[in-house]
Parts: structure tokens; C-alpha cells; sequence
């Protein structure tokens, strides 16, 4: 009987495991990281670049903006120019609708 | 030995059942962490991406009113009408990383001077109220929702912004440029039209403001009155909030002169 009890509670253990809602935790943190880094990249290069920008401008401005932790990326006209690290924390995407067309701006937290 | 087992047993019990209370604390805290990280990072997202749309706002009264401008030219003699026209609507809802939202603008031409802020997703030329340009206000309404529940956010907020455009220092110079030619044209001496195009050329020449403009006349004659009709028109090369653009205005006049009768031939 005090091996079932035993065993009941280590079950009980690994299904109430606190460790998975860290992880989940830490994961929400870097999708936060992930928005306000597109949302500082919108501030910085403004809506009226990304309603006239080319493709390949565009790309450029993303890749300019990305560091060690963020990566950026999109999409525009049709043109992908959006590259998802192997391995990363959280990520974020918002579309920004202007005149006729839409941007897409992609982000990852990278894992460190 | 029974006794032994039972203190064994009951101390077994314990152990896990503290391991078991105090694992249950732990993943307590932590869901409860969770879901404060959670709900943190979705009401940010709420708020920054209700901004993000009043500035998309912003630009696309900003091109609505560019491609007006471009559309449609101006009545230099009915400049207030033509910018209470400058007006119109927007709507979008769509789903967002899992925030549902609603938008709904409306802008019109704002005449007065406004301490209204701008938008910091616009450039300083387009950005707030500037004295003597095309200022547009731009009420917006922003509502969301995560998954169609809570937390949510709705905002309702005004801006003005405004394009390098000056209409009220346009009409003026055409309505001087077409007064510049009215003067030369009401000197007429003749009703023809080669004689009034010659009249328009001079009066080109004569006044530098006139020359940026083209101009013309024509002439009727009744009963010994000449009436000639005259106008102005020029395209000006404005920058708007989607790059460079023409923006055409014009205005007409009409005046009566009295032309002297053709001398009669003498005869020997």
C-alpha cells in the first residue's frame, strides 16, 4: 500500500511538473522580446519607408536591423525575405496594412 | 518487525506527501507566474499594436488625401469648399497573434490650429499640425480582444497630421497670377484671338508669376462689346506620404470691354 501511495504520488509529480511552466513562462518572455522588437524596428524606420519601399529595400532595412538576439524578417509583395534561425526562444509577427498593400514583419528571439 | 512497519510506512507517507504538497506549491507559483507573464505580454501587445494601427491610420488619410489632391484639381476661387471636401472613412478588422481587433477612422481637413498630437510613425514632415499646410485630423477607434475574451483593450484617439501641401498660399498666387492677366487683357483693343494671345504672351512676360502658369484667352464680339474669356492653370510638384506627385490648379475669368470700331480706309 505505501508503494502504490508512493507510486500515485510520483505520478502525481511528473504530471504536476513546475518545470514545463517555466519553460512556458520563459518562452512568453521572449515572444514579448520578439513584438517590441518589431514594434521598435516600425518606430525606427517609419511607416512612410515601409509603405515605399522596394522588396529588396526592405529586406535590407530587416537584416540592418537584426542582431545577436533578434533576428528580422518578412515578407512584401510576394517577396519572402524572412530567414527562421535553426533554433530560437519566441517569436513574433505583425502585418501592417498601408494604402493597397501589406508588409510583414517577422521576429526571433534567439536562443541563448 | 510490525512495528517497524508501520513507523515505515508512516514515514514514507509523509516524506511523499510533503514531496507531493510542496511540488504542488511549486507548479502553483509557476502557473501563477505564467499566467501573470502572459497576460503582461498580451496587454502590451494590445497596446502597442492599437498604436501601430492609429498610425496606419494616419498614413492612409495622409494617401487618401494625396490621391485626391492628385485627382482632382483646384478652383482657386473655391479653395474652402475644395478642403471640406478632403474627408472620408476607414474600417479593418482582422485577427492578430491571437488579439482580434477592429478599426475604424475617419479624417477630415482641419482649419485651425490644433495641439492634437501627430503620430511618432510619421517623419517630422508629415508629423502634427503646421501652419499654412494641408493638416488632416484623424479620429481613431481601436478595439481588441485575446481570443475573443480577455484581456482586452479598446482606445479612442485623435491625431493631426499633415501633408507639405499649401493651399491657401496657392490659391492666393493663382488668383494673383490670373489678376496679373486680367489687367493686360482688359487693355484689349482687338477681339481676336491672335490679338489676345499676344496679349497672354506679354502678359507672361511681364509678370514672373504669371510665367510659371499657362495661361489663354478668347474673345466674342457682340453689339461692339468684346468678351473675353481667360484663364490659368498650373501642376505643381508636391511630396506627399507615398512619394512625389502633381497637383494641378486652376481658375477662369471673364471680362467685357468695349473695342473700338476698325478705322475706315481713306479714299483719294
Amino acid at each position: 500500500m505505501a508503494t502504490g501511495y508512493a507510486l500515485l504520488c510520483l505520478s502525481l509529480v511528473a504530471v504536476m511538473n513546475p518545470y514545463s511552466a517555466g519553460i512556458q513562462a520563459g518562452t512568453s518572455i521572449s515572444d514579448a522580446h520578439a513584438d517590441e522588437a518589431i514594434f521598435t524596428y516600425v518606430r525606427t524606420v517609419g511607416l512612410v519607408f515601409l509603405g515605399d519601399a522596394t522588396p529588396a529595400q526592405f529586406c535590407a532595412s530587416l537584416l540592418a536591423h537584426s542582431n545577436s538576439t533578434i533576428i528580422l524578417g518578412g515578407q512584401i509583395d510576394g517577396v519572402d525575405c524572412a530567414k527562421v534561425p535553426a533554433t530560437y526562444e519566441g517569436s513574433a509577427s505583425v502585418t501592417v496594412s498601408l494604402s493597397t498593400r501589406q508588409d510583414t514583419i517577422q521576429a526571433w528571439d534567439e536562443e541563448q | 518487525m510490525g512495528r517497524r512497519a508501520v513507523a515505515a510506512t508512516l514515514a514514507s507517507v509523509v516524506i511523499f506527501t510533503m514531496m507531493l504538497v510542496t511540488n504542488a506549491a511549486v507548479y502553483s507559483s509557476e502557473n501563477g507566474y505564467l499566467a501573470s507573464v502572459r497576460l503582461s505580454s498580451v496587454q502590451v501587445g494590445e497596446v502597442t499594436y492599437a498604436s501601430l494601427l492609429e498610425g496606419s491610420a494616419a498614413y492612409n488619410s495622409l494617401a487618401q488625401t494625396q490621391s485626391f489632391l492628385q485627382s482632382t484639381p483646384m478652383d482657386c476661387s473655391s479653395l474652402q469648399p475644395y478642403l471640406d471636401s478632403i474627408s472620408g472613412t476607414a474600417s479593418r478588422a482582422g485577427t492578430e497573434e491571437s488579439i482580434s481587433f477592429s478599426s475604424m477612422s475617419s479624417w477630415d481637413y482641419a482649419s485651425a490650429g490644433s495641439s492634437l498630437p501627430g503620430t511618432v510613425l510619421l517623419p517630422s514632415q508629415l508629423d502634427g499640425y503646421s501652419s499654412g499646410e494641408l493638416n488632416v485630423q484623424v479620429s481613431t477607434v481601436v478595439a481588441e480582444s485575446y481570443l475573443g475574451g480577455l484581456p482586452s483593450y479598446s482606445v479612442r484617439n485623435a491625431q493631426v497630421v499633415h501633408l507639405g501641401v499649401q493651399p491657401e498660399a496657392v490659391a492666393a498666387g493663382c488668383l494673383s497670377a490670373l489678376s496679373d492677366l486680367r489687367s493686360v487683357l482688359s487693355a484689349t483693343v482687338s477681339c481676336n484671338s491672335s490679338a489676345l494671345a499676344e496679349l497672354v504672351s506679354l502678359a507672361r512676360v511681364r509678370y514672373p508669376l504669371l510665367s510659371t502658369y499657362d495661361a489663354g484667352a478668347s474673345g466674342s464680339l457682340s453689339d461692339g462689346r468684346c468678351t473675353v474669356d481667360y484663364w490659368v492653370r498650373t501642376s505643381l510638384a508636391e511630396t506627399g506620404v507615398s512619394g512625389a506627385f502633381e497637383w494641378t490648379v486652376f481658375d477662369d475669368g471673364s471680362l467685357s470691354t468695349v473695342v473700338p470700331p476698325a478705322p475706315i480706309p481713306s479714299s483719294t
